[in-house]
């Protein structure tokens, strides 16, 4: 579908854009600052999480040690690990007689700069339990440049799992992230444009133990505004039923075999 | 199974003709030359186009005459339109002069348009276009026949729904009427064919809108195939130009031109009657409706409907179908 009428007010979103830092390589050192955020609300919630547990071990342990809530290796709402798979970036000159060797290495450089932040960004939109059972993508916008936040905005159901995924999932797990580059350098042999082709799924998995396979595809345009931000994008999303994966072979089994 | 598209993608557009031609079908340039076959630059250097949606933009396309081993920014202007787009509804219109226009030129008394390029270069063109018209361009594009012959040749050929036959000799047009992919030699013939056309010149000039419009049909059609494509025409088309248009500025037009929808732009030649000056042929441009037509543009970039003349090809076409 073509958005015609938003692409008016985000005319100069190739050209403009807020102040924002640089995206950190570590991506530990990302997530610590992206909660550093959260720190007022975890502080209030830090005393009802106590009593919680609290609670939570007395009815888990009982008097005589027995759990009564079951498993107690809910997993539910950890953040899953995923990283995309980067494939060649791709350097496109403007210059009439370009070096080609430099820009090349340039070009994958900037794609394995780029890359983390696309890590999040896909993470924070369709895997971490904290946002999609809330429907707060605050994160995800944030990696939009400020003309191309507010269409956006106005995509989040197509950007991120949408606003009411907590009523609709028990659990998401990445499957398949794969994603290329290609950059656009300006005459002076300066980036001006990267486009990143995205291909990203997650298994998504229901109360009633059905699945639907999250597919998302497209493409997003970047540029080094202080740092890389999403100016424009074209994304896609081909979301379909899916089959219970198999079984995950049980750590014991292979114990007991031997 | 669900499925959800949505496009953010900003507006914009670099000359459509030139971007529609170099940057429109299905290979880009895989080599760099060191003269350029086309060049577009700003109109003017105190005037800052406004690409935010909000005001039409106005390109103004000029086809040269130059032959080779000629300056072709100083032999006849013998094409000469005027691409409005309406970013904000995603439409254009192509207004076409005839190039026998009897005019008057910025300093220099008044001569048929395509004389003004000989005078004072494309610069002396836009003068005498807004003079006339008392629009303000954004833009300049330039080309001749061997850099369009080359365009269309490096893009794989244009497609293009040819909408009657086309022979002319003296042109080297031999076009039967359907969809088919124009080769270089093709489009040009095709531009320049008039000896074919009941109405000449007016005919040929509707016809060279033809051909920017489905220009932009192979741009548009190639990026929703794949937008990153963008970049790489981008790239193609910057290193085969001559310019000193930023690169943010075009790449911002080239993102227009693709939310140009090719079947709401209107095409239309200004009408005129041939009349005679001295002992020249000229075309005396019916101007009533030049000032409606201008005052239309001026406003959003767009025709009324009551202002949109007659096709000069309609006879041709009428009998096609």
């Amino acid at each position: 579908m073509w958005l015609g009428a938003v692409t008016a007010n985000l005319s100069r979103v190739l050209t403009e854009g807020p102040t924002k830092p640089s995206v950190t390589a570590d991506r530990s050192q990302r997530r610590a600052t992206n909660r550093k955020r959260r720190l007022p609300l975890a502080l209030l919630l830090v005393p009802v999480a106590l009593v919680g547990l609290g609670v939570a071990l007395f009815l888990i342990l009982g008097g005589n040690g027995a759990g009564i809530i079951g498993g107690g290796n809910d997993d539910s709402d950890v953040v899953p690990e995923f990283d995309f798979t980067a494939g060649r970036a791709k350097a496109v000159a403007t210059a009439p007689e370009p070096d080609t060797e430099t820009l090349e290495a340039e070009a994958e450089a900037i794609g394995e700069e780029i890359t983390p932040l696309l890590d999040d960004l896909y993470t924070n939109a369709f895997l971490d339990p904290a946002n999609w059972r809330e429907g707060d993508y605050e994160e995800v916008l944030a990696a939009f440049s400020e003309g191309a936040a507010s269409t956006a905005q106005q995509s989040v159901e197509v950007l991120t799992l949408g606003e009411t995924a907590g009523d609709v999932y028990e659990r998401v797990t990445p499957e398949k992230g794969s994603i290329g580059f290609t950059v656009l350098f300006d005459p002076a042999g300066s980036p001006n444009t990267a486009v990143a082709r995205v291909r990203f799924s997650a298994l998504g998995e229901h109360s009633d133990g059905t699945f639907t396979l999250i597919v998302s595809k497209g493409e997003l345009f970047l540029r080094d505004i202080d740092g890389w931000q999403i100016t424009a994008f074209d994304v896609t999303r081909q979301d379909r039923q899916a089959q219970a994966p198999p079984p995950s072979p049980a750590p014991s089994a292979s114990a007991s075999a031997s | 199974m669900t499925r959800n598209r949505h496009l953010g993608l900003p507006a914009a557009l670099l000359a459509a003709w030139v971007a529609g031609s170099t940057l429109g079908a299905a290979t880009p340039p895989t080599t760099a030359r060191a003269a350029p076959i086309f060049q577009i630059e700003q109109a003017h250097a105190e005037h800052i186009p406004v690409l935010d949606g909000s005001e039409p933009i106005f390109v103004l396309l000029i086809g040269s005459d130059a032959r080779p081993g000629e300056d072709p920014a100083l032999a006849r202007a013998d094409s000469i339109h005027i691409l409005a787009i309406n970013p904000a509804k995603a439409k254009a219109t192509i207004v076409g002069f005839p190039r026998d226009a009897f005019v008057p030129i910025p300093g220099s008394g008044s001569n048929k348009i395509n004389a003004a390029m000989t005078i004072g270069g494309p610069e002396k063109v836009v003068e005498t276009v807004e003079q006339a018209t008392g629009l303000t361009m954004d833009y300049w594009a330039l080309t001749w026949f061997e850099g369009f012959k080359t365009m269309i040749r490096d893009v794989g050929g244009l497609p293009m729904d040819v909408p009657f036959d086309v022979f002319d000799v003296l042109a080297e047009a031999e076009l039967t009427a359907g969809p088919q992919v124009l080769t270089g030699p093709d489009a040009l013939a095709f531009a320049r064919a008039r000896h074919a056309l009941p109405s000449g010149d007016f005919g040929r000039s509707e016809n060279q809108g033809r051909l920017m419009v489905a220009a932009i049909a192979a741009f548009r059609k190639e990026f929703s195939k794949d937008p990153s494509r963008l970049l790489t025409w981008i790239g193609a088309g910057s290193r085969n130009a001559q310019t000193d248009v930023p690169l943010d500025e075009l790449m911002t037009l080239a993102f227009t031109a693709t939310t140009i929808n090719p079947k709401r732009i209107v095409n239309i030649v200004l009408p005129g009657s041939v009349a005679m000056a001295g002992s020249i042929s000229i075309v005396s441009l019916n101007l009533t409706t030049l000032d409606a037509i201008s005052s239309d543009l001026a406003n959003d970039g767009l025709l009324k409907k009551a202002n949109i003349p007659p096709s000069p090809n309609a006879s041709l076409v009428g009998s096609e179908t």
